[in-house]
């Protein structure tokens, strides 16, 4: 997967007819539409990045470049209180959305409520638009596996899932998005496709999507299905956020390690999949090793906004994301 | 069989390359002799076993990371070394982490328990490992400072007797710590060069201050200074804290020679200038 190789043995789809808004809306229940209600209030953030120490100083150099800055909750929660003063520093300066990675949704057990509470009391502390996490699992009682790890694909994983992102949803005043993740492994016993099952999760939780078009792209070839095909089968007007990030090819896998550039096979899904999603409000980078010049992720910012610019298509796209891309 | 029960499996059986092999040469056997369930652990294998084991992989690999991430310096100097003791020290460990901050401060500990055993190489490698451990506990235990600024004014204006009246305590934040070597310029060689430095061996010490954003301030010090910061307890008043500091290098009891209170009335004033103690007068 080399920066501007076409994806091999994928066939290039034409995006299918648009939906009309009254097609999903009608479909949706009372509290979903009220959390769509409260994310029509929420400006649309841009083009930012996923905040780490290494980037501070480049950013706070040219805050703009960037238009929103994306928080790891676990690197603040429970830290000293040092940590939440730069997060306010930082919120004074850029819009914040907050992203856990140890919620562990994918399990049985009901979620680590304290864990919730804690994120929930920093997200308000900083003002974060929306809070998001990870459809995995983390953890079991007293044990930590440090990896976001695949569940299984099924019914009752998703009946799971949806009962615990409805909890959860209720805790916090923002609204509260799930990211699909990279997985190496198909966790049995899974009798539906990924697609499937994030649709699923998604629409009857009443939950939004931020979607990792990068864990797609590595999906989609280490478990050999089409990414477009994938993108045709999730609800995209849920999506709110975006994630791109540069991966790397490790024992005969695409490994999402946030270390390379973004490859121009994932920028090919940020063009299919653009003009649909009608609640877009924010694309952001994860680079979390190897870190380049900064210079080099704010051309990557660039590039993103360029691609949203020429693939939204107006009569799709809330006219406030073509104004503040106008603005860039 | 509950999700929870499969995930705990799964777990263990990603954690455990000794059992992971076990399981995959003999699942029924060794499943009951490790107490997992053997639904839970024929579920598991059905997992395609060489993706499994990248996984695995990925997870020790994130584990060393983690350590690493929290302790740079001694993981530079441990090189190729650090991978297998990380993985004695998961191995071994009898804590399941439950929170993301306690691997490296644990290790830590693991690693200076390991070194006391193996000698280190190279020689100032426990050093490093005491500096970085103590920033660790530092971060750990921060509390927020007082707002109190110290009146230098009021404070020199104060007449000897009343000083030695008063008594210094060791604020929060503020650590002394004694190397074996000349550890400030060694760090800067390992943190800019990334190669292994030769500083000499030589008795040093070093204040550490955590200040409210986190930063590290350090200060070198001497014997001298050392013993008498360590001899701030908050109990003893200060000529207490001067006759013990004393008695620990003279090794006699009687009086006190003028000059040398009057050294540590000094002393005393500059680290309490300088945040590094508080004096609690007999009024307060």
């Amino acid at each position: 997967m080399s920066a501007d190789a076409p994806l091999r043995g994928v066939v290039f789809s034409e995006p299918q007819a648009l939906k009309q808004d009254s097609d999903t809306s009608s479909s949706l229940d009372c509290q979903t539409r009220g959390r769509i209600d409260v994310l029509n209030h929420i400006p649309v953030l841009g083009v930012g990045l996923s905040f780490r120490k290494e980037l501070k100083q480049g950013i706070l150099a040219e805050p703009s470049r960037v238009d929103f800055l994306e928080l790891i909750a676990d690197q603040y929660v429970d830290k000293p209180l040092f940590r939440e003063r730069e997060a306010q520093q930082l919120a004074q300066k850029f819009p914040l959305v907050v992203h856990g990675v140890d919620l562990s949704i994918g399990t049985d057990c009901p979620p680590d409520s304290e864990y919730v509470a804690k994120t929930r009391r920093f997200a308000d502390l900083i003002g974060a638009q929306w809070v998001s996490d990870h459809l995995s699992f983390t953890r079991v009682p007293a044990s930590r596996l440090g990896q976001l790890t695949p569940i299984p694909f099924n019914q009752e994983m998703a009946s799971l899932v949806i009962e615990h992102l409805k909890r959860v949803q209720g805790e916090f005043d923002q609204p509260f998005l799930i990211e699909n993740i990279s997985y190496y492994f198909v966790v049995p016993p899974s009798t539906m496709s990924e697609a499937e099952f994030l649709t699923t999760v998604v629409e009857k939780s009443g939950c939004f999507l931020l979607l990792d078009l990068t864990n797609l792209l590595n999906n989609s070839i280490n478990h050999h299905y089409d990414p477009f095909e994938f993108l045709d089968q999730i609800p995209l007007d849920r999506v709110v956020q975006i994630h791109l990030a540069g991966s790397t090819f490790t024992s005969k896998l695409w490994i999402d390690s946030h270390s390379r550039p973004v490859p121009a096979d994932v920028f090919e899904l940020l063009k299919y999949a653009a003009p649909r999603m009608s609640l877009l409000k924010g694309v952001n980078i994860e680079r979390d090793q190897d870190f380049p010049p900064v210079e080099e992720l704010f051309a990557e910012l660039d590039r993103t906004r360029e691609i949203l610019k020429r693939y939204s298509k107006p009569r799709t796209f809330p006219s406030a994301l073509q104004a503040g891309l106008s603005g860039q | 069989m509950s999700e929870i029960a499969f995930q705990k499996a799964l777990v263990k059986i990603l954690t455990d390359t000794k059992l992971r092999r076990a399981l995959q040469a003999n699942a029924g056997e060794s499943s009951a002799l490790l107490g997992l369930p053997p639904e839970a652990v024929e579920r598991v294998l059905e997992i395609d076993p060489d993706r499994l084991e990248i996984f695995a992989e990925m997870v020790m690999s994130q584990r060393v990371n983690d350590v690493a991430d929290g302790l740079p310096m001694t993981s530079r100097l441990l090189g190729e070394n650090l991978g297998p003791l990380a993985a004695k020290f998961y191995r071994s460990s009898s804590v399941e982490f439950s929170q993301r901050h306690q691997p490296p401060l644990e290790f830590a500990r693991f690693l200076a328990e390991y070194l006391k055993t193996h000698p280190p190489s190279p020689f100032f490698l426990n050093d490093i490992l005491k500096y970085e451990m103590t920033t660790l506990e530092m971060f750990d235990e921060f509390e927020e400072p007082a707002v109190t600024s110290v009146d230098a004014f009021k404070l020199r204006s104060q007449s000897a007797e009343q000083l030695l009246r008063a008594v210094p305590l060791r604020l929060p934040n503020v650590r002394v710590l004694s190397f074996s070597c000349d550890v400030l310029p060694a760090m800067k060689v390992v943190k800019e060069n990334g190669v292994t430095p030769s500083p000499i061996a030589e008795q040093t010490y070093l204040l550490l201050l955590m200040t409210s954003t986190g930063a590290i301030e350090q200060s070198r010090a001497n014997l001298a200074t050392a013993t008498f910061f360590e001899a701030c307890d908050g109990k003893t008043s200060l000529d207490g804290v001067i006759e013990s500091v004393f008695k620990k290098f003279h090794q006699r009891n009687g009086p006190l020679p003028t000059e040398f209170t009057r050294d540590c009335l000094s002393l005393c004033m500059s680290l309490v200038e300088r945040g590094l103690i508080g004096l609690a007068f007999a009024s307060e």
